[in-house]
């Protein structure tokens, strides 16, 4: 479950996001998402927020609870499946 | 080369239809910004600085029927009359320019079942300039430019530039923006909207509120026959970051630029030290501290700063002009007034923000503003 | 000493057609959408810059054309501070404006995007064009029903002569529903060129009118 549901996520990052050339096998679901590996930058991190609540119907309140969800693929698919767990 | 001089204006907001019912009020420390119940602008109630919609058709009545006019374009008409009111200039003469500075024009026609009968043409902003030169009946094309949030001092800055090279002899400038759910909208994707009435400077700033509001100034190579009041323009310069499109760079470095050039720019005609400067304060935590740094690139670590965004709001592409407006009638009065909103400093450096209504002689003000896109604008103005 | 202000080269992008001094340097067929024909130009140019994909057309559009001029804001001795830029359309940025109205008409599907409200604004596209080439002198976006020659040839005139700027980046660039055109000129002071060509386009009401609209 949780597998398919961070390749998906990928899949739905690297269009949200735009990030041309970029497959989803060379995103590592553990890497910081906003240093280094993708440079994903403020507007990604609102963009984020929006695909989370858009497709996964889970809300990010603010944005410090955002910089803790948003921190890797596997965080967002962490709360993404706490979340659809406690509708 | 001749001098420019701001010779009238004109301030519409959420605090009054003229500049003396806007000074007044700010005078007093009474701020516009107020919690909006609007399903048309936000499906949740916001803080924001709102024109009163009874008293602008009753005031738009006295020019032309508000069913042929944009809120926008009745904001402009009725804004650039008041102004004119006060000079003496033939706008009918060549020699009379109309610079209209806005960010979003009549964005709220891309709402098919807002104002049905107004033309959906009426969306470029050209087009909307064109209503209101018909409308004054204007020899020349409007110059209309759309710059962000700097748009308002750019305009007053390329206003001067056109009057000291002596290419007009009058230049009406008119900054205007309106709340529509279009922008409001964009700027809570953006979680860049404060819960509350916004802090510029302070340390519990957490973002801005948005206003709606128009100014006018009119420039001239000619002074107001009264030699006493006569507020010229010393000089400006607009600048990038060449960092990032929506938030300011760290170091500052873009701001300093466009101060450095505007203070050279303006030792000729600074007979001493600037006395204010009429900062761009918008209380997100990102933009008031680069401000800040750029002050003390600067060495204006000690000179009175004062925010007005705690009693308009942002205004977007009037604040530039509205903000200005507001600086030179300190100049004039004498009077410094107090940034609303502000109790504690909530940045990294030294800063000497005006928290009360404050006498004091000054000379001249720095009006400073910056934008999406990396912009940043800066301008000095004195009294003669 | 006076200065002898001159067009130094320019370039046109119409119809998937790239012109660099009126010469055809790259083109694909008419029939092909835009952001086909412009991801082609990227390649063309051998880009190597990620943020070019989030961008909005009017941005890629303007970011391209800037790019075959780009040489130019490498001129030796001038600073990134000492290079301007003025733009200007008619639709502002009314496709993009489109488009996020979109994301926020429908009140059961309403999710306003922050990715595409940035683009709102027509002088995004100057600051991209800004951080790319470290440009950080005097940009500003004017918008006229067409490209006003007179008032941009006043405002150019200007920086270089009394603000301290020593190139412009100036023209039109516009973008709305896959139908475009973006016509940009380089303005200097002669003496700024690095070797003299045969000709010589003097910075000229008429010269700049021809340049951008012919």
């Amino acid at each position: 479950m949780m597998v398919e549901l961070i390749e998906k996520l990928k899949i739905d990052i690297i269009e949200a996001l735009n990030l041309e050339d970029v497959k989803p096998a060379d995103i590592d679901a553990d890497a910081p998402l906003f240093m280094d590996g993708l440079s994903l930058d403020s507007i990604d991190a609102l963009e984020l927020i929006v695909l989370l609540e858009k497709k996964y119907g889970s809300k990010i309140q603010t944005a410090e609870e955002g910089k803790k969800i948003l921190y890797s693929i596997r965080t967002m698919a962490d709360f993404i499946s706490n979340h659809q767990k406690n509708k | 080369m001749k001098n420019a001089y701001f010779i009238a204006d004109n301030i519409i907001s959420s605090l009054g239809f003229n500049t003396a019912e806007n000074i007044a009020a700010i005078e007093k420390q009474i701020s516009g910004i107020t919690l909006i119940y609007n399903v048309q602008l936000s499906a949740q109630s916001f803080y924001g600085s709102q024109v009163n919609s009874e008293r602008l058709k009753n005031e738009f009545q006295k020019h032309a029927d508000p069913n042929e006019f944009t809120r926008f374009e009745q904001f402009c008409i009725i804004s650039i009359s008041d102004a004119l009111k006060n000079s003496k200039i033939d706008i009918t003469n060549r020699n009379t320019l109309l610079i209209l500075s806005t960010t979003k024009g009549n964005i709220e026609l891309l709402n098919e079942n807002r104002l049905p009968e107004i033309s959906r043409e009426r969306v470029f902003l050209w087009k909307t300039a064109e209503e209101i030169q018909n409308y004054f009946k204007l020899k020349n094309t409007p110059l209309v430019l759309s710059n962000a949030c700097i748009s308002g001092v750019v305009a007053i800055i390329t206003a001067a530039r056109l009057i000291e090279r002596e290419k007009y002899k009058n230049v009406i400038v008119c900054g205007a923006d309106i709340l529509t759910k279009f922008v409001i909208s964009g700027f809570q994707s953006f979680l860049a909207l404060s819960s509350l009435p916004c802090k510029p400077f302070d340390k519990n700033r957490n973002g801005l509120n948005l206003g709606e509001g128009c100014g006018t100034v009119i420039l001239s190579s000619e002074p107001n026959q009264c030699p006493v009041n006569n507020i010229v323009y010393c000089g400006g310069s607009i600048s990038n970051d060449a960092s990032h499109i929506s938030g300011p760079s760290r170091t500052g470095e873009g701001l300093y630029l466009a101060m450095k050039k505007t203070a050279e720019q303006s030792r000729k005609k600074l007979k001493d030290e600037i006395g204010f400067i009429s900062v761009h304060g918008t209380a997100t935590p990102f933009n008031d501290e680069m401000e800040a740094i750029a002050f003390k690139k600067m060495g204006y670590s000690q000179i009175p700063l004062v925010g007005l965004k705690g009693y308009f709001g942002h205004t977007l592409g009037a604040a530039g002009v509205i903000e200005t407006i507001a600086a030179m009638h300190s100049l004039k009065r004498g009077i410094l007034h107090a940034t609303v909103g502000f109790e504690n400093s909530g940045v990294s450096v030294p800063i000497n923000v005006i928290s009360k209504t404050t006498e004091k002689k000054i000379n001249s003000c720095l009006k400073v503003a910056s934008g999406f896109g990396g912009c940043n604008a800066a301008a000095i103005f004195a009294k003669i | 000493m006076t200065k002898q202000l001159i067009i130094s080269k320019y370039c046109k992008i119409i119809d998937n057609m790239i012109f660099v001094n009126g010469k055809l340097v790259f083109s694909l067929k008419k029939n092909i959408q835009f952001s086909t024909f412009v991801k082609a130009a990227y390649r063309y140019n051998n880009m190597t810059y990620p943020k070019f994909f989030k961008m909005d057309n009017l941005s890629k559009l303007g970011l391209i054309t800037a790019e075959f001029l780009s040489d130019e804001f490498k001129t030796k001795n001038v600073l990134g501070e000492e290079i301007g830029i003025i733009l200007s359309n008619s639709t502002s940025s009314l496709d993009t404006d489109n488009n996020y109205q979109k994301t926020i008409s429908n009140n059961s599907d309403y999710f306003p995007s922050p990715s595409l409200f940035v683009y709102t604004l027509p002088n995004i596209v100057t600051g991209e064009i800004c951080i790319k080439h470290k440009i950080l002198g005097e940009s500003v976006f004017f918008v006229s029903k067409s490209f006003d020659a007179g008032y941009i040839h006043t405002l150019v005139s200007d920086l270089i002569l009394n603000q301290g700027i020593k190139i412009v980046l100036a023209g039109w660039v516009e973008y709305l529903d896959n139908e475009y055109v973006s016509s940009l000129c380089i303005v200097k002071n002669i003496s700024e060129k690095a070797e003299i060509t045969k000709e010589i386009i003097n910075f000229t009401i008429e010269n700049l009118k021809k340049i951008i609209t012919g």
